[in-house]
């Protein structure tokens, strides 16, 4: 399997761990690790599309190069009406599949940020599994329009779409 | 957009596919800086789907861009069991 179906494998085992009373430390890695499975999918995809032929060398270190606040901005920019990455979509509106992936992404970085540094915002199980399921969702959604159009242009944007103009 | 206000949208959306008990709002900046709402749908029962609860936070950032004036936060709704709290 790959890291980013790795990760979201223990995402969800993280997170149906303890029987009775999770514990947080459990709760907490599964959400970020379910974040850290969008990111990865995401990251790969966008190297592989930039990157087809190039040794596992210039994969990594274009890997590397994404931030995730980054990433975020793009994600919005996709979902927002007359948003900058939106508009480079055919006929100026993401598939629904792209959207959901894109708001995916916003919520489980959120997520990650509340489950690794929010201490006083103690998770319970039902939202933490909610998470992963969300994850879930995102990775299948992905596999449906991963090749099109509008996808490369999430990708492409993931990286750059601070300096592209529209 | 306080939480008061907030919760005063949420009494006006229509009702999900599932009971919510209550909800439980707080307001701040994200993790990138943006105006946000936490919602947490207390939910009497199992876990719904996760799409539905997608669609729930799909509503509540639609209800709470036509109630906003300036800058609509981000919602993050999450769910919560009656017998987790």
């Amino acid at each position: 399997m790959s890291l980013a179906a790795d990760l979201l494998h223990q995402a969800g085992l993280l997170v149906r761990h303890d029987r009775r009373r999770p514990r947080q430390a459990n709760l907490r890695r599964g959400v970020s690790a379910a974040y850290y499975a969008l990111f990865h999918l995401l990251v790969s995809d966008a190297v592989r599309q930039a990157l087809p032929q190039e040794a596992c060398e210039a994969r990594s270190a274009l890997a590397r190069a994404f931030s995730h606040t980054t990433m975020a901005e793009a994600c919005r920019s996709v979902i927002e009406p007359g948003g900058r990455l939106a508009r480079l979509c055919p006929g100026g509106v993401p598939a629904p599949e792209i959207a959901r992936v894109a708001k995916a992404f916003v919520t489980l970085q959120q997520a990650r940020y509340d489950a690794d540094y929010n201490v006083g915002r103690p998770f319970v199980r039902s939202e933490s599994e909610h998470t992963v399921d969300v994850a879930r969702q995102a990775f299948a959604d992905w596999r449906s329009v991963r090749q099109t159009p509008c996808a490369r242009v999430l990708l492409v944007g993931l990286l750059e779409c601070r300096n592209m103009r529209v | 957009m306080t939480a008061t206000e907030v919760q005063e949208v949420l009494g006006t959306i229509p009702a999900p596919s599932f009971e919510v008990v209550r909800w439980v709002v707080d307001t701040g900046t994200d993790a990138t800086g943006h105006d946000a709402v936490w919602v947490w749908a207390v939910v009497d029962g199992p876990l719904p789907p996760a799409g539905e609860i997608m669609r729930l936070e799909d509503t509540v950032q639609e209800a709470l861009r036509v109630r906003s004036s300036s800058t609509t936060p981000w919602v993050y709704l999450r769910p919560r069991l009656v017998t987790e709290n």
